[in-house]
């Protein structure tokens, strides 16, 4: 302790103090390495590698259940389909369900798309689009043999009478080619 | 690529692709996978239609007539008169024991092919599915239904 150093007289020297007060013990690589981290940490990347790995295994799973037939199939509402090991694969024809004492069919006209009739076995408008159908079907391969193909869907719990009455009405109109709609269960 | 270099591949535009063929291919899934069993109508039917403009040969003497009856409690497979019935399990058709029994016709009678099935009124819908279900798999392929 010096006798010039009096209080509020001599200059005062602020420095930085040491990392330690020792020199000889001073981590120079530890104080290197905080420093580049602490210099690097506004600079963030984001790692693609584990986002690229996700997208792979979503489009290989993709692409193994892809169906390249381009078919859409609808079940009706309120319809819980019977369940069988024995179906083959569903292919695009006319659908007609069966809901209650209803038969649902599409038809593409002017006002509407969707048709319910009261399942009587009269059904005017269903046996009218049947032959329509029909004729259709035989003025664009008139050499084919109309094989009078129909998908028909049904909740599990309808009366058997009621489908029995819909195959009534398909087999007047020369419909016989009936698909019965499943669940495929597990096999 | 020389050691210590950070140069790495640039995953953007595996990214885009990805991002863009993930998005086709869930639009395009068909998430409903549906089957169809293909029905045969009964030809003894008054109202089915005839396959051919000749008449139909005669059955040969020899031939039994099988058929399955659907009850709402019960099946009855019948080979000619003789009828023997499986009763339900818990409001369901016993799979078991009818499968087993349409094998043993199946041995039984190796050339016949045709089975009727026919059903009561107050039936439903999914046991003549599930009948149907259960004679094919019991190597009876020609089922037909009666549709009176």
């Amino acid at each position: 302790m010096s006798s010039d150093k009096v209080k509020g007289l001599a200059p005062r020297l602020i420095s930085v103090p040491g990392y330690h007060i020792h020199p000889e013990y001073d981590l120079v690589h530890l104080r290197h390495l905080i420093e580049t981290r602490r210099s690097h940490k506004n600079k963030f990347t984001l790692n693609l590698a584990p986002m690229v790995d996700m997208f792979s295994v979503l489009v290989i799973f993709l692409l193994m259940n892809f169906s390249s037939s381009g078919d859409a199939f609808f079940v009706s509402q309120n319809l819980t389909l019977p369940k069988a090991t024995q179906g083959k694969p569903m292919v695009s024809l006319p659908l007609i369900a069966v809901v209650g004492n209803k038969v649902i069919f599409n038809v593409e006209t002017e006002e509407k798309t969707k048709f319910e009739e009261i399942n009587d076995e009269k059904v005017p408008r269903l046996r009218a689009w049947l032959q329509k159908y029909k004729t259709f079907k035989k003025q664009m391969s008139p050499d084919a043999k109309f094989e009078g193909k129909i998908n028909l869907q049904a909740d599990v719990n309808t009366p058997v009478e009621e489908i029995k009455k819909v195959m009534r009405v398909l087999m007047n109109e020369g419909w016989t080619g009936i698909n019965f709609v499943v669940d495929p269960s597990k096999k | 690529m020389s050691a210590g270099s950070s140069e790495e591949p640039n995953l953007t535009p595996f990214i885009d692709l990805f991002s863009v063929l993930v998005c086709f291919l869930l639009m395009t899934a068909a998430w409903l996978q549906l089957e169809a069993l293909q029905i045969n109508i009964d030809p003894s039917n008054p109202d089915a239609p005839a396959q051919s403009q000749e008449p139909p040969p005669p059955p040969p003497l020899n031939q039994v007539k099988l058929s399955v009856k659907l009850y709402a409690d019960k099946v009855v497979l019948s080979e000619n008169q003789a009828e023997k019935a499986f009763p339900n399990s818990n409001n369901q058709i016993d799979r078991a024991r009818v499968s087993q029994a349409l094998l043993d016709w199946r041995t039984k009678f190796t050339e016949q092919k045709d089975i009727v099935l026919n059903s009561e009124k107050d039936v439903k819908y999914g046991s003549l599915i599930s009948m149907y279900d259960i004679l094919i798999s019991s190597k009876w392929p020609d089922v037909a239904i009666n549709p009176n």
